[in-house]
């Protein structure tokens, strides 16, 4: 069993919030886009009763705008059905490579509005870890955001997932404005408890311009010492 | 004179649908995807209304 110190749920209630709301302002999108294509065909359909032919080319288009934004309104409410599940149960296996993927779908959204270009570097394999797939999400946004902050005028973070024998190392790399000033705010009391919680380590060394999580592969040594 | 309106939303489909609908209502539309481009675009063009 996970022992969790107390404001991991405080600081996981606000991850979950954050990552909803963003849900919600994606579907939203995703209808406001269907609304007017909608709007479109009845336009399209006021102009043929007065004499304006419809073109079956355009009214195809049409339908496949719609079946796109179907598409992306199915593939959201999967990943919040993976996410809102992650949390089920404490300590889980799961494919490293999987979860990673899942948390870019989730934060794609944030890293746009800064205008944060990630690029992801994962195994070739599936990598297994036993681990608290909620917390590891948390405390991956926490990374991120912060990274994100420490970009610089790059704007671009390096995201690498490298496997050692008993861990697994999680890499935020190309930070080309981290400085000892911002490194006095990270890690804070928040990225310390969720780093007792996953018995993982943090470095962050602004000369390499890269934070770095290192995380046991099987949760339940520690838990055993 | 048609009247001038500025769309700016990052989802490019709903910008172009609503651009497209407004247009035919004899609206004459700029878009922007982008709040950087639509201040650009602000600077040249003579926008009494814009839609963010």
């Amino acid at each position: 069993m996970v022992q969790k110190p107390e404001n991991t749920s405080e600081t996981g209630l606000q991850f979950f919030g954050r990552i909803s709301a963003s849900i919600s302002h994606e579907i939203k999108n995703v209808l406001a886009i269907v609304n007017e294509n909608a709007g479109l065909l009845e336009d399209f359909t006021l102009m043929a009763d007065r004499g304006k032919p419809i073109d079956p080319a355009r009214l195809k288009l049409m339908a496949a705008a719609v079946q796109k934004q179907v598409g992306r309104a199915d593939e959201i409410l999967k990943n919040m059905n993976r996410f809102a599940h992650s949390i089920d149960e404490t300590m889980a296996e799961v494919d490293l490579n999987q979860t990673i993927e899942l948390f870019m779908a989730l934060t794609d959204r944030f890293t746009a509005m800064r205008g944060v270009k990630v690029d992801l570097q994962l195994p070739e394999n599936p990598l297994t870890i036993l681990t608290a797939p909620f917390f590891l999400m948390n405390l991956l946004w926490l990374c991120l955001d912060f990274s994100m902050s420490a970009s610089g005028d790059e704007k671009r973070v390096e995201l690498v997932v490298e496997e050692t024998e008993n861990s697994v190392l999680i890499r935020f790399r190309r930070l080309a404005g981290l400085s000892e000033a911002l490194l006095e705010t990270f890690p804070s009391d928040r990225e310390k408890n969720l780093l007792a919680v996953l018995a993982a380590d943090l470095t962050a060394e602004h000369g390499r311009e890269e934070i770095a999580l290192r995380l046991l592969k099987n949760l339940e040594e520690k838990e055993r010492t | 004179m048609k009247s001038r309106l500025m769309l700016v939303d990052d989802e490019e489909q709903f910008v172009e649908t609503l651009s497209e609908r407004l247009s035919m209502r004899d609206y004459d539309v700029t878009t922007s995807l982008t709040g950087e481009d639509a201040i650009e675009k602000i600077k040249n063009y003579n926008l009494p209304i814009s839609t963010i």
